[in-house]
C-alpha cells in the first residue's frame, strides 16, 4: 500500500474519531495539540487504526504516534513488514 | 514437627486474585490463610512452596530460606503438609495424632501428616511429589477442613471465619475509649477496640450478630455503622460507611459507602458512595465514587462466573465482584453480578454494566475492552499510588507484574479483538 493511500485512510479515521473534517487534516497535525484530541481519544485512535488497517499496535509503540504523519509512518512500516 | 504449605495444580482457579500473591496470602476472616496456620501451630517452622514466578516476591516477604527451600521436605522431622488453599478448622492436635492424608469431598488433597521415617522412605524433591507418593503409603480419609477452590469461597466463608478467628485468638478489649456520642449495642465479649482507635460521635457498632474488631489506628468517622461479624484492619479509615456483616478490610484501607460480606485487601480504597457486596478486592485497587456492583441477579438464579476459559456455576445466589491488584474504576462504574476483573485494569464507566470478565492489563473505555497505554504507564500509575501511602514497588514485584503481563497477553489481545468486532457489527 502506498503512503498516499495510507494518509488518506488515516485522515478519514481521524476525522471519524475526532469529528474534524478530513479535508482540514494535514500530515503534520498533532492529535492533541492541533486536532483537539483528549487523552482517552488517543486510545480510540489507536484502536481505529488497528481496525482500519488490520494491524496490531504495541501499546508502548502506539504512545509514540503523536501526529497524523507518525501514524502514516508507523502503519507503512508495519505493512512493509 | 515442621509445616510445609504448598500450592497445588489448581492455582489458576483462583485467578486473578493470585497473580501477584501466593494462594496462602489470600484473606478470609481476620487473617490470611498463612497467618491462620502459623497461629494454629505457634513455634513451629512453616515453609512455603510457591509457583516459580512467585519465588522472588515470596522470598522478599518471608525470607528465602523459608520459600521453595529444599530444607522443607528434608527428612529431618515429622511433616505436616498443607495445601495453600486450606483452612484447617480443627484444633492443632487433631492433625498430628497419626499419619494420614485428609482430602475433601472431591478427593482433592487438603493436608497430610507424615512421620519422619515415612518422609525419609518415600522422599521427593517437592511437596506435590511427596503428597502424591504419600497417597500410596498412608491412609486417606475425607475431612471437614475447608478448601478454597474458587474466589467466591473466600467470601462465602468470611463471616464465620471472622467469628472463629476472634474466638480462638482474640480477647474482648477496649484499649481506646470511643468519643462521646458513639453508640454500641451487643455483648461486650463481641467487641475488640485496639490502641489509638478514633470512634467519632454518631457512629454505631452493632455486635449482636457477631464480633466487631477495630484494630490499632482505625478511624471511624461520624455517621458510620458497623455490623458484626466484621474485621477492620490496622490503619483503616471508614468514612460514613454502612459496613454490614461479614466484612474484612485492611490494613490501611479507605472505605465508605455501603459494603456487605466483602473482603478488601491492604491499601485499597472505596472511599465514596457506592455498593460493594459479596466481593473480593485485592491490593492497591481504587474504586471510584459510585462504583457499584451487583451481587444478586434479578431472576434470583445462581451466579455464573468466568474463570480462565471456563464458565463456572457458583451454585450461589449472592456473588459479587472479584477485582485484581492495582485495578482502578472510574466514577459511576457498574459491575455486573459475578464480575471477574484482572490486575492492573483501568475501567471507565460505560452506557451500561461492564462485561463480566475483563482480562488483566485491559482498559475498558467507551463501552469496549481496549489495550490501554501500555505496561510502563500502568507501572508508573502503580508507583504513584504506592508512593501516596509511603510504599515502594520493589524490583521483584515489578518483575512479577511484567511476567504476568506476558503470561496474559494472548488472552488480553483476544478480548480486545472480540470487542472491536462487536463494536464494528453495531
Amino acid at each position: 500500500m502506498e503512503k498516499e493511500e495510507i494518509l488518506e485512510r488515516v485522515k478519514q479515521v481521524v476525522s471519524d474519531v475526532l469529528g474534524v473534517p478530513a479535508e482540514e487534516i494535514k500530515a503534520e497535525n498533532e492529535f492533541v495539540a492541533d486536532l483537539g484530541a483528549e487523552s482517552i481519544q488517543s486510545l480510540e485512535l489507536v484502536a481505529a487504526f488497528e481496525e482500519e488497517f488490520d494491524i496490531e499496535m504495541d501499546e508502548e509503540a502506539a504512545l509514540q504516534v503523536q501526529s497524523v504523519g507518525d501514524a502514516v509512518e508507523f502503519i507503512a512500516r508495519y505493512l512493509k513488514g | 514437627m515442621k509445616v510445609v504449605v504448598f500450592e497445588d495444580e489448581h492455582v489458576a482457579e483462583l485467578y486473578p486474585l493470585v497473580y501477584l500473591r501466593p494462594v496462602f496470602d489470600l484473606r478470609c476472616g481476620i487473617f490470611s490463610l498463612k497467618e491462620k496456620l502459623e497461629r494454629k501451630f505457634p513455634g513451629v517452622k512453616v515453609f512455603f512452596e510457591t509457583r516459580d514466578e512467585l519465588d522472588a516476591v515470596a522470598a522478599e516477604k518471608y525470607g528465602d530460606q523459608m520459600v521453595n527451600s529444599h530444607e522443607a521436605v528434608r527428612a529431618d522431622d515429622d511433616l505436616l503438609l498443607v495445601n495453600a488453599a486450606a483452612i484447617l478448622t480443627g484444633d492443632a492436635s487433631a492433625y498430628t495424632q497419626r499419619e494420614r492424608i485428609g482430602v475433601g469431598e472431591d478427593k482433592r488433597f487438603i493436608w497430610a501428616f507424615l512421620g519422619k521415617d515415612t518422609v525419609q522412605r518415600i522422599g521427593a524433591p517437592a511437596c506435590i511429589g511427596l503428597a502424591q507418593k504419600a497417597a500410596g503409603v498412608v491412609p486417606t480419609e475425607k475431612v471437614d477442613d475447608i478448601l478454597i477452590r474458587y474466589p467466591w469461597d473466600l467470601v462465602h466463608h468470611n463471616a464465620k471465619q471472622i467469628t472463629d478467628d476472634f474466638r480462638r485468638y482474640y480477647k474482648p478489649a477496649r484499649k481506646s475509649e470511643p468519643l462521646r456520642g458513639a453508640a454500641m449495642i451487643g455483648p461486650d465479649e463481641n467487641l475488640y477496640i485496639g490502641e489509638n482507635v478514633e470512634l467519632q460521635p454518631h457512629t454505631w457498632i452493632d455486635c449482636r450478630g457477631g464480633p466487631v474488631i477495630l484494630e490499632d489506628d482505625v478511624v471511624v468517622t461520624a455517621q458510620t455503622s458497623i455490623h458484626g461479624p466484621t474485621y477492620i484492619g490496622p490503619g483503616t479509615r471508614l468514612f460514613e460507611g454502612r459496613i454490614r456483616e461479614g466484612c474484612s478490610f485492611g490494613p490501611v484501607c479507605r472505605v465508605g459507602g455501603e459494603v456487605e460480606e466483602s473482603i478488601i485487601h491492604a491499601y485499597s480504597n472505596k472511599y465514596h458512595s457506592g455498593f460493594l457486596g459479596h466481593g473480593y478486592v485485592c491490593e492497591w485497587v481504587n474504586l471510584g465514587a459510585l462504583t457499584t456492583n451487583s451481587d444478586l441477579k434479578n431472576d434470583y438464579s445462581t451466579v455464573k462466573l468466568t474463570i480462565g476459559s471456563e464458565q463456572i456455576d457458583s451454585g450461589m445466589l449472592k456473588v459479587g465482584s472479584f477485582i485484581g491488584d492495582h485495578t482502578k474504576t472510574s466514577i459511576g462504574t457498574l459491575l455486573n453480578t459475578g464480575s471477574v476483573i484482572g490486575i492492573m485494569c483501568n475501567l471507565v464507566a460505560g452506557s451500561s454494566v461492564l462485561p463480566k470478565y475483563i482480562p488483566s492489563f485491559c482498559w475498558y473505555l467507551q463501552d469496549r475492552i481496549s489495550k490501554g497505554l501500555g505496561l510502563d504507564y500502568a507501572l508508573n500509575t502503580a508507583r504513584s499510588a504506592m508512593d501516596r501511602r509511603g510504599a515502594k514497588l520493589t524490583q521483584a514485584m515489578e518483575d512479577l507484574i511484567r511476567q504476568t503481563a506476558q503470561m496474559t497477553a494472548v488472552e488480553k489481545l483476544a478480548y480486545v479483538k472480540k470487542d472491536r468486532k462487536k463494536v464494528r457489527q453495531t
